[in-house]
């Protein structure tokens, strides 16, 4: 008895594993390779100078991946479909985080935005990221419940998701966290076209979110900080030292990189620290410098089988819940790499993103780990 | 439309959506680095390298054995660029246990937007590297926190420099002077070799960044070249007890000051040169810069009777007296118009010329004036190096005053005759001296031995340059006549030395004063030589403005023999074998063979 349970464990999981979408998996592990790379040529040499464990941010990362890589294994044991039933957990989970980010005392603020809740033991997490989980789950259930198969969801089906998704946004404004509003923004309405929803909503929710974006810099909901952010920007020179310094040095340090780059470890701006927030938000600065055109361009090569397998898997699934997370898990992943790319370039403004599964950082990469898991638990069981 | 071909259409159009969002990355990735990767590197380059300054170590100035006198140590400046400190109170707390500097004025030095400010100058480099490891260990913890990194203190930097020190304190400050604090000689050696001492900056180039060197980056462009190390005639020894005599002289006579100069006769070394009052050079310079002064280039003053050996050289070299000539010397006499008079009223005598100068008496010095005339005595004084720069090469050295013969007066002759209406500098009065004292030949006094270049090659000064002034026969006749003046019967038995001959001339001048333009207290003086048979060395003793007792042999006799005693021992210049054959000094004295007039 006890022998085939076991031996029936071991099968389940070498089952779910040969189940998996290998493309899939094999184009995150390669991010996540290069990730750890570049964590570490970003930190390594500044902490030599310091004196400090060169390998302190590369131990803390690949810690990270390994639990994510936990998350995300476990997301995949239990069928999707049986998890819709926890959906209001999820949600309420990450409505909670949320509430408690903004509560003084319990939220410490970082860059002008309460975003991080610290736990004793320098352990902390910044609810937002896993809330982007719960908002995809939470929509995808009210835009997929009870409806037969060849019906589009109603303006009232509309409205309801609309709602569950107002309330985790309004708190995460008020962090502000501009650039996962705009994320999730994203996320939403691609999600509620896929649905099937009516093309109205599909163009009125994009002017919406123009509207919405503007409305929000000139009422002053955004911060001050988030302010100096955009118009940097737009003139870049305006104020070299502070925001558009970022931009300016950005620019340079992947310019610099040319076509082969300067080698791993061996780039000059990096290792100067040029670029702040070098082994978080501007990660991709390194892969240019370093690694050059190749090396990013194979991050982005990266990037664009994750996705395209992904939406493979969207589209070949009949389960019409299973293929709104997988598009929501797309969306989110897929505009947060081309917000965060693009800011690095000078071609979006600046937002305080992570680059998916390359930046250092646990709650985004528990969160992006766990997304990809929901993509292969919805492959597992399209049949 | 059926709801599967819609949300597979809407799932296309995504897709495209997705893809197009990624080419234009990818272009933009192609533009920046392959079209136009050359353009932004080398702005990258440009951000990157920063050129600085490498300074290159003053040379030392040395005794003549080698004893340092003035050293160049290394030191840093404790640079930050507050544009990095984000938290001036708290970064000021840290810091200020480690650079001794309280809080709230670290506070007022830390915040701004200088992207450079020197907080502490010609720090210890054990300073700067207890700083550093306090921000270290300060650096350490506070990464352990969230978001550590930005918690860090940053923006500290080090610049490589020296400071100048002085081992020997005020011993031959006036000599050695001292540097500005842009590193340049303000006076002495200091200013006057300036330029050897300098050596030349050199330049090193480092890859700048986020507020620091980036490791391992700095190349050193050009090396930095060390100043030429200077050695000095001087001997530390012999110039401490002559600081300590002179010091001790302007206090006891209450003195205005006071200059010692010890000279080599045969080479021109200046083996010491002390001052007094003088100066701390490794202090900043307050109050009266007069104390910076080197008295004994700089202060000028009428020479009075050591000027009378001029006289009397000149005499015996145009064979117009001999030292047993005998003159009659009244008290007092008229010359056009002026009563000029000796010191100390005497009945009218009857005085060999060694008499005239070993009493200083001015009449016979005036009767001896006469027999040469004006154009004579001007070219002597002249030949011993009066009104003429001495070339010691010493900073701001006077030529001192001689008017020229076509515009003497009736009165001038006389008066230049005992050492009055012109005026010298000590290192002047030294010379004449040092020029009897060599047999005749004057030579440019020096104080540099020689220079040892940044590679450590010694190029010994080249020998200095010389002019006979009087046959080295009258030479040694002067000297045997000066050795009176040290006898009981001369006006410096107080210079006298046991064991060793001494010849030396006393002068007690009425002092110029430039603050009422008229005569007011005196120059005293002692100018001698030993052993007089062989000089070894030359001593001069100048006081100004003494209050009290102002003769030339009660206060510079003292100091002479002081001086000079311990530069022949130190020397090890054996005590003379020979006895003079003394002068008379009186008509009466002289033996019938020995009259000659």
């Amino acid at each position: 008895m006890t022998i085939y349970n076991q031996h029936s464990r071991r099968d389940k999981f070498r089952e779910n594993f040969v189940g998996f979408d290998r493309l899939l998996t094999l184009s995150v592990a390669a991010l996540l390779v290069m990730g750890t790379l570049l964590v570490y040529a970003a930190t390594k040499s500044w902490f030599e100078a310091q004196g400090l464990d060169p390998q302190y941010y590369l131990k803390r990362h690949v810690i990270n991946i390994l639990i994510g890589g936990l998350l995300a294994y476990g997301t995949t044991l239990i069928d999707y479909r049986l998890l819709r039933a926890y959906t209001p957990i999820v949600w309420g989970l990450a409505v909670f985080g949320l509430v408690v980010v903004l509560i003084p005392g319990l939220g410490s603020e970082i860059n002008g935005a309460k975003a991080w809740i610290s736990f004793p033991g320098g352990f902390q997490i910044q609810p937002a990221e896993l809330a982007k989980i719960g908002i995809i789950v939470g929509i995808s259930m009210i835009l997929a419940e009870k409806r037969d198969i060849d019906a589009n969801p109603t303006d009232q089906d509309v409205l309801k998701a609309l709602a569950i998704a107002a309330i985790p946004v309004a708190l995460i404004l008020l962090q502000p966290d501009l650039g996962t509003v705009v994320i999730i923004s994203a996320a939403i309405v691609v999600m509620i076209g896929t649905s099937g929803a009516p093309t109205r909503w599909v163009v009125g929710l994009l002017l919406l979110a123009v509207m919405g974006g503007f409305t929000a810099v000139k009422m002053g909901v955004v911060s001050e900080y988030q302010i100096a952010r955009l118009q940097s920007f737009v003139d870049p020179s305006a104020d070299p030292q502070a925001t558009g310094y970022q931009l300016r040095q950005s620019r340079i340090t992947i310019g610099s990189g040319g076509i082969t780059g300067k080698g791993l470890f061996n780039g000059p701006q990096t290792n100067g620290r040029f670029v702040p927030e070098q082994h978080t938000d501007f990660i991709f600065t390194v892969a240019g410098e370093e690694l050059g055109f190749l090396g990013s361009g194979f991050i982005l090569l990266c990037f664009g089988l994750l996705f395209y397998r992904s939406f493979t898997i969207a589209r070949r699934t009949n389960d019409l819940f299973g293929r709104l997370v997988c598009v929501g898990v797309i969306a989110w992943l897929a505009f947060q790499t081309f917000e965060n790319i693009g800011m690095t370039m000078g071609m979006v403004p600046m937002t305080g993103v992570p680059l998916p599964f390359i930046s250092y950082g646990g709650s985004s990469m528990f969160a992006n780990l766990i997304g990809l898991g929901l993509i292969q638990n919805v492959h597992l069981r399209t049949r | 439309m059926s709801h599967n071909s819609l949300v597979h259409r809407r799932i296309r159009t995504l897709l495209i959506a997705t893809f197009t969002l990624f080419g234009l990355i990818v272009a933009q990735l192609f533009s920046v680095q392959v079209v136009r990767a050359g353009a932004i590197s080398e702005r990258a380059i440009n951000e990157l390298l920063k050129t600085s300054t490498l300074i290159a170590p003053r040379g030392v100035i040395t005794d003549v054995n080698g004893v340092e006198l003035a050293r160049s140590v290394a030191a840093v400046n404790i640079v930050v660029d507050q544009t990095q400190i984000d938290n001036p109170k708290l970064t000021a707390k840290i810091t200020s246990p480690i650079l001794n500097i309280e809080e709230p004025e670290l506070v007022a030095l830390y915040t701004g937007n200088l992207k450079y400010k020197i907080i502490v100058k010609s720090a210890k480099p054990a300073m700067w590297i207890a700083l550093q490891n306090g921000l270290m260990n300060y650096n350490k913890d506070v990464l352990q926190q969230r978001n550590g990194l930005a918690k860090r203190i940053i923006g500290f930097y080090s610049e490589r420099g020296y400071v100048r020190e002085y081992p020997t304190g005020m011993l031959a400050s006036s000599l050695i002077g001292f540097i500005n604090d842009e590193g340049v000689g303000a006076s002495g050696i200091e200013s006057s070799l300036n330029s050897e001492l300098s050596g030349v900056n050199g330049q090193y180039v480092y890859e700048n960044g986020a507020g620091t060197i980036i490791p391992g980056s700095a190349k050193i462009r050009t090396e930095a070249k060390a100043g030429t190390s200077i050695r000095l005639t001087v001997d530390r020894d012999i110039q401490w007890v002559a600081q300590d005599a002179i010091s001790r002289v302007v206090k006891s006579s209450s003195a205005k000051s006071a200059t010692v100069v010890v000279m080599d006769p045969k080479t021109g070394a200046i083996i010491a040169q002390a001052s007094a009052p003088t100066f701390d050079p490794s202090k900043p310079i307050t109050g009266k810069l007069d104390t910076i002064r080197n008295p004994a280039v700089q202060d000028v003053y009428e020479p009075g009777s050591t000027g009378k050996v001029i006289t009397m050289a000149a005499a015996l070299e145009e064979k117009k007296t001999t030292p047993n000539s005998v003159y009659t010397v009244p008290y007092s006499m008229r010359v056009a118009g002026s009563k000029f008079s000796d010191h100390e009223f005497h009945k009218t005598q009857r005085l060999t010329a060694t008499g005239v100068l070993a009493t200083s008496s001015n009449i016979g010095t005036i009767k001896i004036g006469q027999q040469l005339g004006s154009t004579t005595l001007y070219k002597y004084l002249r030949d011993f190096g009066i009104g003429e720069n001495t070339g010691s090469h010493l900073p701001g050295e006077s030529s001192g005053l001689l008017s020229p013969v076509t515009s003497w007066s009736g009165t001038s002759l006389p008066t230049f005759s005992f050492g009055q209406g012109y005026s010298v500098t000590a290192m002047q009065a030294t010379s004449v001296f040092a020029t009897i004292a060599n047999d005749g030949i004057r030579i440019t006094p020096t104080v540099v031995a020689g220079t040892t270049d940044a590679s450590g090659n010694f190029l010994p000064t080249k020998d200095q340059k010389t002019k006979r002034v009087i046959s080295s026969e009258n030479a040694k006749e002067i000297r045997k006549m000066l050795e009176s003046v040290v006898s009981v019967n001369g006006t410096a038995p107080t210079a006298a030395i046991p064991g060793y001959r001494v010849a030396g001339k006393t002068g007690t001048a009425m002092r110029f004063n430039a603050d009422c333009s008229c005569y007011s207290g005196y120059t005293a003086s002692f100018i001698g030589f030993a052993p007089a048979d062989k000089p070894a060395f030359v001593v001069s003793v100048t006081i100004q403005d003494p209050k009290g007792i102002h003769w030339g042999g009660a206060l510079g006799g003292p100091v002479f023999a002081k001086v000079m005693k311990f530069a022949l021992q130190s020397a090890h210049i054996p005590p003379s074998t020979t006895k003079l054959k003394a002068y008379a000094l009186k008509e009466a004295d002289l033996k019938k063979s020995e009259v000659t007039k």
